[in-house]
């Protein structure tokens, strides 16, 4: 009985995916029409590894895996990085280019797009598939709010931080967010494979 | 996409000059010392602050001129239903929202959108601290923790009401709590019971353990701000502005 | 498509949600509020329970003349009592009223795991949170919030108690009560009066204004006696919120057939006071044998004298003179000690002070009265017929009113009438100031019916002091 209950609620989301996905972005003059919980209604813009104006509602209609991080962090961030790395080998080639990995840095003075590249390159990583974003303090902080994540520029520029992995979904609503590193991903796995199995035309 | 935000950017800071600012004034440079033991002193520069917190009648001007920041036109994830729920009506404050009382059940990143309208800012926690330790001898930490004694009365009382600190700031204790820019930033004891938890999930360890354990209303401010999150409305939670000097200081 | 969905789905939930709470029955939490306890749980098989808790940070009466702001769970110090059965699965939601100042949580002593629900319930103002646990072990437990500073949340009235009944359930009583002591640290002193602010200083140092049962002063006493009737058998769950102290929980007139310390579930049996740490609780069980008002006292006595640690049960029906006759023979014993002259101890010197309206003076008479002799004369004047004398209505007062002051200043031993009864017991000397006696005799005249319009003035009392 509580089975169905709950049941809907994890539908929901699925069941707009596919109503939205067929959906045209509407002109930006107007107020689009995101989501109550959607993270596209965020003000905040970005800068990618090549120094173009970006925004999460560039994501608008696909699934994504968006983490924050800082290039120069000494602990956990290479074992959050290495865990991302860890939930796409779950995934197939096919599936992998349905869902692309969004690293958005905390330390945007010393994350300057060049800085990223070298460091994207260092590991390893799939561009553009995967993405790193820098921008201003006051973006990330907005995203960081947005997904719940807290944290602290230390005067000797260490920044502690939570860091979960989040699943976001295709209208950039957070579908299920890992506490961290470490955490058993299979959750967001399965729930991921869901989402990519929604048809898309 | 880059045309849009170069229009909207032109547009606000139109709109922010032709709007007479709410007195600020400097706070000189500080050192914030946190609460917990093991976290250094944070260097604070001087920078500018409101003298009072943002008014109902303030806030007023800024959802005129923003109709999307507006009760009933605002997406959950910036505002949680308790948005300014004490107003009578979206464009009218009405009797529970006296003009010159504070601006309360906003959320930060409503705070964060008229501060940045007025071409400012929110005080960083740490610099909104500095700001409120300048306290005259004669205000004790007992005086100030007999605030949480006494219920929110509704409404609340005006701005320039409770006391001020020795440069002239108002009402930074005594008549509601205010968002910060980094408001959560420092909240690693706030969850009772739960420092493992969280000192697993933060880098560079967390803190266990205070700096001043006799310092009963800055733990009331840190559990607080740790309660919330940006969504969150609170009816004794508003906000006041800050900026950097005009002249950056070396 | 859909069938894999619905795998997925099920999976999903698999690793979420203990599966077998999804197959309970579902429902409400049995909550009451003090003094009452909720009904025993009739069911043999676990449920999921579903607990609504409401924050409420609100002014309240601590004494006579005396308010607080209380911060509560469920708008009652102490906080809802809870029941539910072991092996339940508990659904907590905690909502923080949107006009209280602070977050607040809570940690439930019942809950194994990490905070006790203190971080799954940490709750901003006007919002709510949920969290679940399961009743693995049986017995009474404390809850408490836990938001730092988690003395003050405390301090100021966060605490209640959750009884997770054993498989088989506990035995069958036909009275149950809930009793749960703690203490308030004031910036006024005792009994000052108007809306008192929580004072860090004296908690830090221990130093309580209050004990108090149930909240208040007075809570637990005259007509808020636990009611009970001669023959049935009372089981108190008894808490102790603290902060600070430990209770000599103790009740006069009675021995705890049973008590299961500490709230465990191995009983003792046969005690006289039984100790209930801050944080702890303890059950225990008496049958009312006879007739008569039984105190409840903290038995660190200055607790139930001075600060308010005094509740009553009064249990009605015949008298059995062979459980307890009753006074039987008064005698003189030759050699007994002479009442001394002197009063044994010298009556504080305190600065003048601004002269009382006749209102004013009745109403800090109260106070007075309860701190220094509701203990024997009761809430209503009426004492214990026998034992304590009556001052309401009382002839023996009215007779001779000097007589009366004297007696509060110097004591009075040996028979007296009043009323037509017989009555012979020690009064000591009040160590109390003039002003106090003046009050408190203003109180006494004026009270239960009793009228006497002549003031009477701190001067008239140090008139007959001098005597």
């Amino acid at each position: 009985m509580k089975k169905l209950i709950l049941l809907p609620l994890l539908f929901t989301p699925i069941l707009q995916a596919s109503d939205a996905c067929c959906s045209v972005a509407p002109p930006p003059e107007t107020a689009p029409a995101y989501s109550d919980n959607s993270l596209f209604h965020l003000q905040a813009s970005f800068l990618n590894t090549d120094g173009k104006e970006v925004k999460l509602a560039d994501y608008e209609g696909k699934p994504f895996i968006l983490a924050m991080f800082y290039a120069t962090c000494p602990t956990v961030c290479p074992r959050l990085i290495l865990d991302v790395h860890k939930i796409e080998a779950k995934f197939s080639e096919e599936e992998k280019t349905q869902l692309p990995v969004l690293l958005v840095s905390f330390d945007p003075e010393t994350d300057t797009p060049a800085n990223l590249k070298t460091f994207a390159k260092s590991w390893d990583m799939d561009t553009p598939r995967w993405q790193l974003w820098s921008g201003t303090a006051e973006n990330a902080r907005t995203l960081a709010a947005g997904l719940g994540i807290r944290y602290r520029k230390a005067p000797n520029g260490e920044i502690s931080h939570s860091a979960p992995i989040t699943l976001i979904n295709a209208q950039g609503e957070i579908e299920l967010q890992l506490a961290g590193p470490g955490v058993d991903s299979t959750p967001l796995v399965q729930q991921a494979k869901i989402l990519l199995s929604t048809p898309s035309e | 996409m880059k045309i849009k935000i170069v229009l909207l950017l032109g547009f606000m800071f139109g709109s922010a000059s032709a709007r007479e600012a709410t007195q600020q004034i400097d706070i000189p440079a500080g050192t914030f010392v946190p609460l917990m033991k093991n976290m250094d002193p944070i260097p604070v520069a001087a920078f500018r602050l409101d003298i009072h917190a943002v008014t109902n009648a303030e806030y007023l001007a800024f959802v005129n001129e923003n109709p999307k920041w507006q009760r009933g036109n605002i997406p959950r994830i910036l505002a949680d239903e308790g948005y300014l729920r004490h107003w009578e009506s979206p464009t009218h404050p009405g009797e529970q929202a006296p003009l010159n009382a504070p601006v309360t059940s906003v959320s930060w990143y409503a705070a964060r959108a008229y501060a940045e309208w007025k071409g400012q800012r929110l005080p960083t926690l740490a610099e909104w601290e500095v700001a409120a330790a300048m306290l005259p001898e004669k205000i004790t930490r007992q005086q100030i923790l007999s605030w949480y004694a006494k219920p929110l009365t509704h409404p609340l009382p005006d701005t320039l009401s409770t006391q001020k600190t020795t440069v002239g700031v108002w009402d930074l204790h005594g008549l509601i709590w205010e968002w910060c820019e980094d408001y959560d930033s420092l909240a690693l004891l706030s969850r009772a019971g739960s420092d493992e938890t969280l000192s697993a999930l933060f880098c560079g360890g967390a803190a266990a353990g205070a700096a001043d354990p006799s310092d009963y209303a800055a733990f009331l401010r840190y559990a607080f701000r740790g309660s919330l999150s940006a969504s969150h409305t609170v009816a004794g939670l508003g906000f006041r502005c800050a900026s950097s000097p005009k002249e950056p200081t070396s | 498509m859909k069938h894999k969905l619905c795998i997925g789905s099920l999976y999903f939930l698999a690793v979420l949600l203990p599966l077998q709470s999804a197959e309970l029955p579902v429902e409400k939490a049995k909550m009451t509020s003090p003094p009452h306890v909720p009904p025993a749980i009739e069911r043999n098989h676990p449920a999921k329970v579903i607990v609504d808790m409401e924050v409420v940070e609100k002014v309240m009466r601590l004494a006579d003349g005396v308010d607080y702001m209380f911060w509560t769970f469920g708008g009652t110090v102490p906080g809802t009592f809870i029941r539910v059965r072991e092996g339940d699965q508990v659904e907590f939601n905690l909502h923080n009223h949107p006009d209280n100042k602070l977050p607040h949580n809570i940690d439930l002593h019942a809950v194994t795991g990490q905070g006790g629900g203190a971080e799954g319930s940490f709750t901003a103002p006007g919002h709510s949170s949920k969290f679940s646990f399961k009743a693995l072990n049986p017995g009474l437990f404390v809850y408490h919030c836990a938001t730092q500073p988690v003395g003050m949340h405390i301090a100021n009235g966060m605490y209640g108690l959750i009884l997770v009944e054993p498989l088989n359930g506990l035995s069958k009583v036909d009275k149950e009560f809930y009793v749960f002591q703690s203490e308030f640290y004031t910036e006024g002193a005792h009994g000052e009066e108007g809306l008192q602010p929580f004072s860090m200083d004296k908690a830090i140092k221990e130093q309580a204004d209050y004990v108090v049962f149930n909240g208040s002063v007075g809570a637990l006493t005259g007509d808020n006696a636990l009611p009970v009737s001669k023959g049935e058998t009372v089981r108190l769950f008894v808490g102790n919120g603290g902060p600070n102290l430990a209770s000599s929980f103790h009740v006069i007139g009675e021995i705890f057939d049973w008590v299961y310390p500490e709230a465990g579930m191995m009983a003792n049996r046969n005690v006289q006071t039984t100790t209930v740490p801050p944080g702890g609780a303890a059950m225990v069980e008496f049958t009312t044998d006879v007739p008569g008002t039984f105190i409840i006292v903290d038995h660190a006595i200055f607790r139930a004298f001075n600060k308010g640690a005094l509740g009553m049960i009064k249990v009605t029906g015949e008298e059995d003179h062979e459980i307890y006759s009753g006074k039987i023979l008064d005698s003189q014993y030759k050699t007994m000690v002479n009442t001394p002259d002197k009063p044994l101890l010298l009556p504080k010197t305190n600065t003048p002070q601004k002269e009382l309206t006749m209102d004013e003076s009745i109403k800090a008479g109260k106070v007075t009265y309860q701190a220094t002799c509701m203990a024997c004369h009761q809430a209503n004047g009426l004492g214990i017929p026998g034992v304590f004398p009556p001052l309401a209505k009382s002839d023996f007062l009215f007779e001779d009113i000097d007589r009366a002051i004297g007696i509060v200043i110097h004591g009075k031993q040996g028979p007296i009438k009043v009323n037509g009864k017989d009555y012979n017991q020690v009064m000591t000397p009040q160590n109390i100031t003039n002003e106090e006696i003046s009050n408190v005799m203003n109180f006494i005249l004026n009270s239960w019916g009793n009228e006497h319009p002549g003031k009477i003035d701190p001067a008239k009392v140090k008139q007959i002091r001098a005597k």
